[in-house]
């Protein structure tokens, strides 16, 4: 067990390297805006000053030096542009929204820490730290599925393997983007949640998860969708303590202690961060969530059904994958049979719900209260993606919502394994591996291969 | 019976039949929303002071159902006036009675903004209500009997008809141009059967396209395969007996290996232009279509176009040439296709003799069928908007033109030319020790051992958690 466990890591460490080196700089998206941001930083430059200049120029040449255009179809640009904002294409950094305050904050600490002199061997520092964020957010999920799954081993590892050998995912985090650093908390957040629901420890998610919540909301917008799942654990919490009076005294008293604290911390950042806090707020609050919800509701109808069903097919591609700033896709008959998995697996939550409510004599290897959270922290996160991004947008990235990865990958395999009959049920965690694997090793060897090292161009 | 009808099947796949048509029928259930339709919004002229006997209005199609609101550009000549105007709605321009009418206070009125005029719900004389049609043609307008001139609102218009479904109306004569306005609709809680039954017809598409679907044959050969393995391997008892384990190492590994192998001997297909927006018209007589390009890389063996049939079955003979430059006299290579063989909006495949050293060199390659007549022969998709392509142009009776054909060049590079050409793109201008190519070298063999050493102890792991226990006569198994 503990052999296996440990190659599986050094296995996921020599994967996650290859999909770092095997991306060409700049080649993922938003690359060039998420790096700038954190090498003006460390250059003690305040975003949105001048000094952009001297950070933009520089990656502008490196983008020269890896022929950034060639793999988008487009001429390289004649005379070299100096800012990344005057390129067509690609996003510049004067714009920035200072809505990514931590990501950018560490990765600027780490290259003062570190102290390269060349832009390139920055840029390479900043996608190995984000390939210690993705080893620590599989981590991460490999302890929360081996708490859903009560220790059956093969689950676990189909578990993980969904997170660990998922094409897109790979590229997006060992890129320089901040979703990685949410992804991590995300992971975080959903094994405390779990370990607190598991072991009967309040505390520790009482405490954790708010830490958790705030330091998200420091790093990205999509922290808004853990609060779904921490409202549910405190539902949990007070069914269970309805059954004695002393107890749900205690977990009043708790939850307005960490209330408490919250609101202290909140103000204390509002104290020494004000700038950044100002547009944390504006940006993660409930209101424009809510003036999105709005808006969304205007534009879905049978009419736009037609818009609606491509911009979701975009998001399931992109979600898979979808590589080099979104242009490079598999063959249309794979997304074909991903989706017919994925709608077995959605048929098989059903069947395990229908099972719950039936009440019928069926021992669930999964708990109700767990698959609960599950559900709580994937699928708001979904439907946010996508209200926030239609019809704005061709697409909601894949990317938006994997800071509920860990959820979704236990959920997706739970599904699949509720959907499979009875006498099959332990193959499937063997076929997912194997599938995963295949696809994995298709998409490194042929899809990623054929488009940066063959300029197939499509 | 067949076995997929007995009762243990056909609860499930019920299950799973409804859960699509509740799903389906759900999301063709349209929220309540509001709808703003801009009618016309070209502002030209005014129509004039509304005073007097003065009749100025619209005729207009409505667009959705629920009329909630029409807003119109009204306009004051800048100044405050005093009195009121009158808004009709009627259900036709011949109609008398008035759908909805109201007096408006002049002084309400904005200098060149919209007026809304909100059309409230309305009920018949047994009470219910009265919707407005889609695709009806209502009339509204505006006058003001006890205006006067310089004190007097307008409308704005347009000098031209540019709005197809109504007509600007001047005390009922229909007058050049059009006012300016928008109608607003207010939509209910609604089932679009049309939405429904495409989305159902979707459903049924994608799961008739699987069974012609390559990849789904591909994922079940591959768990057959890993059933089959299995299977034999607790059999056999391998993992049990001495080296068991470096045997099924070397099997997953040979496996993980050839399915690399298998991947690097695929052709490089290069998609020179891939943006079809027209077709180079009907290739007959005298009529030459081709392309210049530059080869990317070395051993280039086919050229693939994208052609169009017409939705046609056409006879004849169509002649592939392809030459070292537009000009040249001689072919590098020529053939004959049958068009019987040629698929409507698919890529066909000319085979070449391989050229070895091909990258970097122009070629020129054009198709004829100087045999076929217009009605009974093919074409070429093309793009004519922009230069997609900038190494070559397509080429038509043998002037250049505006564009590119949609094409594909096909190398057989083999699996030393792709290795090197990913070693050596891979490490170009890349930091040390990320510009050395054994790095990559290595980092490949350790992928291909670390995943097969991990299948094998997953394998292992499998066969002694369920089969063995199951032999052993564990009952949860």
């Amino acid at each position: 067990m503990k052999d296996i466990k440990v190659l599986f890591f050094i296995f996921i460490i020599f994967q996650g390297v290859f999909y770092l080196l095997l991306v060409p700089p700049w080649q993922s998206p938003d690359e060039t805006h998420h790096f700038g941001c954190g090498a003006l930083l460390s250059k003690n430059a305040k975003l949105g000053s001048k000094n952009h200049k001297i950070v933009s120029k520089e990656i502008v040449e490196s983008m020269a030096n890896f022929h950034a255009w060639q793999y988008q179809n487009i001429p390289r640009p004649e005379p070299m542009p100096q800012t990344l904002s005057e390129l067509p294409y690609y996003q510049g950094i004067e714009s920035v929204s200072g809505r990514e305050p931590l990501y950018y904050g560490i990765n600027s600490f780490i290259l003062k820490v570190f102290n390269l002199k060349k832009n390139i061997d920055q840029f390479y520092l900043i996608r190995f730290l984000s390939l210690l964020y993705f080893i620590v957010t599989v981590y991460f999920l490999y302890l929360s599925s081996k708490l859903v799954f009560k220790d059956n081993i093969s689950y676990v590892f189909a578990t993980v393997c969904f997170v660990a050998l998922l094409p897109q995912f790979l590229i997006i985090t060992t890129s320089v983007n901040p979703v990685n650093l949410a992804v991590v908390l995300g992971a975080a957040f959903l094994y405390v949640i779990l370990y607190s629901l598991f072991k009967g420890k309040k505390l520790i998610a009482l405490l954790l998860g708010p830490i958790i919540i705030g330091l998200a909301f420091f790093n990205h917008r999509v922290a808004l969708f853990m609060i779904p799942p921490f409202v549910v654990l405190l539902l949990i919490y007070f069914v269970r303590s309805l059954k004695s009076k002393r107890e749900m005294i205690k977990i009043f008293v708790i939850t307005l202690i960490v209330l408490l604290i919250f609101i202290f911390l909140f103000f204390t950042a509002q104290y020494f961060f004000p700038d950044q806090f100002k547009r944390v707020v504006s940006i993660s609050g409930l209101k424009p969530r809510i003036y999105e919800i709005n808006e969304f509701g205007k534009y879905i109808s049978p009419g736009t059904s037609r818009s609606l069903t491509s911009f979701l097919d975009g998001s399931f591609k992109t979600f898979w994958f979808f590589a080099g700033w979104l242009r490079f896709g598999y063959h249309l008959d794979i997304y074909s049979v991903l989706k017919l998995i994925c709608f077995l697996s959605v048929f098989g939550l059903f069947k395990y719900l229908y099972l719950y409510f039936s009440r019928r004599k069926y021992s669930m290897d999964v708990d109700f209260s767990s698959f609960l959270i599950l559900i709580a922290a994937g699928l708001p996160i979904i439907f946010g993606a996508i209200i926030r991004y239609y019809p704005t947008s061709i697409v909601a990235q894949g990317r938006y919502v994997y800071p509920a990865i860990s959820a979704l990958a236990i959920l997706f395999i739970l599904g699949l394994k509720e959907i499979a009959p009875k006498r099959l049920e332990k193959w499937v965690p063997i076929f997912i591996i194997g599938g995963f694997m295949a696809l994995n090793i298709y998409t490194i060897f042929h899809s990623m291969f054929r488009v940066f090292y063959y300029f197939t161009n499509a | 019976m067949p076995k997929i009808f007995k009762k243990k099947n056909i609860i499930p796949l019920t299950y799973i039949v409804l859960i699509i048509f509740i799903s389906v029928f759900f999301l063709s259930i349209s929220p309540p929303t509001l709808i703003e339709v801009y009618n016309q919004s070209q502002n030209d002229i005014p129509v004039g002071e509304i005073y007097g006997s003065m009749k100025i209005g619209q005729t207009f199609e409505a667009d959705h159902k629920d009329l909630s609101a029409i807003e119109v550009l009204l306009a004051t000549f800048s100044r405050v006036n005093e009195g009121t105007f009158v808004f009709h709605l009627r259900d036709s321009l011949k109609s008398e009675d008035n759908m909805v009418w109201y007096n408006v206070n002049m002084r309400e009125v904005q200098d060149n903004k919209f007026f809304r005029f909100s059309i409230p719900k309305i009920k018949d004389y047994k009470g219910k209500r009265i919707l407005f049609s889609k695709g009806k043609k209502y009339y509204f307008y505006l006058e003001s009997p006890h205006a006067e001139p310089g004190n007097a609102i307008t409308i704005w218009s347009s000098s031209e008809n540019l709005y197809k479904d109504g007509e600007k109306i001047i005390n009922g004569v229909p007058s050049q141009g059009d006012l300016v306005f928008k109608t607003e609709y207010e939509l209910g809680w609604m089932l679009s059967y049309h939405t429904l039954s495409t989305r159902l017809m979707n459903i049924l598409n994608f799961s008739l396209n699987l069974f012609k679907n390559q990849v789904f044959y591909f994922v079940i050969l591959l768990m057959s395969f890993v059933w089959a393995f299995i299977t034999l391997v607790t059999k056999f008892e391998i993992f049990q007996r001495k080296g068991g384990i470096f045997f099924v190492f070397g099997i997953v590994f040979f496996v993980v290996s050839l399915w690399i192998v298998l991947l690097f001997m695929k052709k490089i297909e290069v998609y020179n232009q891939f943006v079809p927006n027209n077709a180079a018209g009907e290739i007959y007589g005298g009529k030459k279509v081709g392309q210049t390009f530059t080869a990317q890389h070395d051993h280039l063996i086919a050229i693939e176009v994208l052609m169009g049939t017409y939705n046609r079955k056409n006879t004849g003979e169509l002649i592939f040439h392809m030459k070292g430059q537009a000009g040249d006299m001689i072919d590098l290579h020529h053939s004959r296709v049958d068009m019987l063989n040629i698929k409507d909006n698919r890529y066909h495949r000319f085979k070449i003799s391989e050229i070895k050293n091909s990258k970097g060199r122009k070629y020129f390659f054009y198709l004829e069928a100087p045999q076929s007549q217009s009605g009974n022969t093919i074409t070429i998709w093309c793009n004519d908007e922009e230069d997609k392509y900038r190494e070559g142009a397509k080429v038509i009776n043998g002037e250049e033109m505006e564009g590119d054909l949609v094409f594909k060049t096909i190398y057989a590079v083999g699996l030393g030319g792709k290795t090197g050409l990913f070693l050596g793109e891979i490490t170009r201008n890349k930091p040390s020790p990320l510009n050395t190519k054994l790095l990559y070298v290595g980092l490949i063999v350790s992928f291909v051992l670390t995943c097969s050493l991990l299948l094998t102890y997953i394998i292992r792991v499998f066969v002694e958690t369920y089969v063995i226990k199951k032999k052993e006569g564990h009952s949860e198994y």
